[in-house]
Parts: structure tokens; C-alpha cells; sequence
């Protein structure tokens, strides 16, 4: 315990955490193997707003609707709803998305967002093809 | 070591339990305030915990348990709300828990000690967040957020071993 040099079995454990934080790295690599993706921000199913989720400085989007505003934040490959002005709260209840297909849907506000993928058609039918759960 | 947790605190040991607890305080909040953006939400290098980690060194559980919740308890009511001090309180227990476990129970130096109480706090975050947020949008942060955690861990184990002689030395540690 006396201050002094490390042990070996100090070195040891220390290696051992860096093991374990390079597998998780790894294995979040093999986990989230996907093209890049955006997310499709729509009211009343029109498009309003288009953003790329793989931009590496988050953001803050207000989205200023008749009804109220969404702030939805967007980065690191991911897009979730942080603050709006409706009752339920339902939109920032939905969560955290970053797979294509997967949405965020505020009925208050009439607003969808929708994350999709850039590569391969933005068809429906494919659309779906590509969700991975 | 011979000195029993089940003491009574002195005037003079309360003092510096009032100094250490102002200090991880005030470094709480101070850290708040960095804006740079580390690779998921909230990291920071929790400098805080390096007075706990002094205490603990020095077999003084009890009183690093003192310290950390009067900190986490002030700090989130003055800066921070329920929820905040859900999240520090989950990973202040854990890390304070598995540091004792290193320090006082397996003699491991005082580096990887603080290295694996920085992974564990953020392991403790990691389930808080799990809970509140859902296993999908957080496990993406499970690898930034042990890494994080390691490397303010050795941050803090380095800061405290240089700090730890001039403790003992006003406190009159180790008897």
C-alpha cells in the first residue's frame, strides 16, 4: 500500500481493463456495421428538414411548427427528440434512433423523424429490407 | 490501520472533511462548465473523486463515504436536479465500492485502483442511463464511456499519488 512503484499484478489488472475496453470497441464495431445514414425530419409528411447523423459535432435543431417547437439533437450516428413544447412528452419519450427505419413520431406536432440510409434507393419497399434491429 | 472506522471525528478532522468536501464541490461544478465535447454526453475527467481517493488511500472509508454524498447531495441541488444525482450517486457508490475493495482489501497500487474506479463509475452511469433511455440508443457509448472512465481514473490516480504525501502529512495519516 506504502507508496512506491507498481507491482506486477498491478499491471496485470491494468492490462486486463484495457482488454476489456478494446473488446467492447470491437465488438461495437461488429455491432454497428452500417452505411451511412440520415435523418428525414417531416410534418404532415412533408419533408422539412434533411440531416446527415454522421457528423461528428452533435447538434440542436429547432424545428418551429403551428403547434409548438421540437428541439431535436443529431450526432454521432444518432437523432432523439430533447425538448418540446407538447403535453405528453411522447417524443422525447421515444428515445434515442440510429438504424434505418426506425422513427420518432410527435402527433401533437404532426412531425415524423425518420432515420434512412444514403446508400442503396429510398424506396419504401427496400427501405424496410434494410432495417437492422 | 489499527484506528477503527467507529471513532469520533475530531474538530480538526472535520475541518478538513468540510475543506474536502468545498473542494470536490467546487471542482464538480468547475468541470460542468468545460464544453468540450469527449465522444459521448457528459464526460468529464471527475477531478472530485480525487478526494475520495486521498480518504480511501488512508483507510478513511467512512469518511470518504461522508464526503461524497454531502458533495453529490449539494452539488445536485445547487446545480443539478433528481435526476443528476441519480447518475452521480449511482456511480460515486459503485466506484467508492470497488476503490475500498483495491485499496483496503486487495493492496493494489493506487493507479489502477483509481483506473478501475473510473470504468466502474461509468459502468454504474451506463445502467442508470440503460433504465432511462433503453438498451439500443446507450450501448453505442458503453465503449467511449469505459475508456473515458480509464482514462480519468489514471488522471486521478497520478494527480492523488503525487498529492497523498503532503496529505498525510497536514493530516498526520497512517498512524
Amino acid at each position: 500500500m506504502q507508496s512506491g512503484g507498481m507491482k506486477r499484478r498491478d499491471i496485470i489488472l491494468l492490462a486486463g481493463i484495457a482488454a476489456v475496453i478494446a473488446g467492447c470497441f470491437l465488438g461495437r464495431s461488429i455491432l454497428y456495421r452500417e452505411g451511412a445514414v440520415y435523418a428525414e425530419i417531416a410534418q404532415d409528411g412533408r419533408v422539412i428538414e434533411t440531416v446527415s447523423l454522421s457528423g461528428d459535432t452533435p447538434r440542436d435543431i429547432r424545428i418551429e411548427t403551428d403547434g409548438g417547437y421540437n428541439i431535436v439533437h443529431v450526432g454521432n450516428g444518432a437523432v432523439y427528440v430533447t425538448d418540446a413544447d407538447c403535453a405528453g412528452h411522447d417524443c422525447i419519450k421515444q428515445g434515442v434512433i440510429r438504424h434505418a427505419g426506425q422513427s420518432i413520431i410527435c402527433l401533437p406536432h404532426r412531425l415524423t423523424i425518420t432515420v434512412k440510409r444514403t446508400d442503396g434507393s429510398k424506396d419504401e419497399e427496400n427501405e424496410y429490407d434494410a432495417v437492422v434491429q | 490501520m489499527k484506528k477503527t472506522n467507529m471513532m469520533p471525528l475530531s474538530n480538526r478532522e472535520i475541518a478538513f472533511l468540510g475543506l474536502f468536501t468545498a473542494l470536490s464541490m467546487i471542482l464538480s461544478y468547475v468541470e460542468s462548465l468545460i464544453p468540450v465535447y469527449f465522444g459521448a454526453p457528459g464526460i468529464k475527467p471527475g477531478l472530485a473523486n480525487l478526494f475520495i481517493l486521498l480518504l480511501i488511500s488512508q483507510r478513511r472509508i467512512r469518511e470518504a463515504v461522508i464526503v461524497n454524498l454531502a458533495r453529490i447531495l449539494l452539488t445536485g441541488f445547487l446545480f443539478g436536479n433528481l435526476f443528476s444525482i441519480c447518475y452521480s450517486l449511482a456511480g460515486a457508490l459503485l466506484s467508492m465500492a470497488a476503490m475500498c475493495l483495491m485499496l483496503c482489501a486487495g493492496h493494489f497500487h493506487m493507479i489502477p485502483s483509481s483506473v478501475a474506479g473510473g470504468v466502474i463509475h461509468n459502468i454504474g452511469q451506463f445502467l442508470v442511463a440503460l433504465i432511462v433511455l433503453g438498451a439500443d440508443a446507450m450501448l453505442f457509448y458503453l465503449p467511449v464511456l469505459l475508456l473515458a472512465g480509464a482514462l480519468a481514473g489514471a488522471f486521478n490516480g497520478i494527480l492523488g499519488g503525487l498529492l497523498r504525501p503532503h496529505i498525510a502529512k497536514i493530516w498526520l495519516c497512517d498512524h
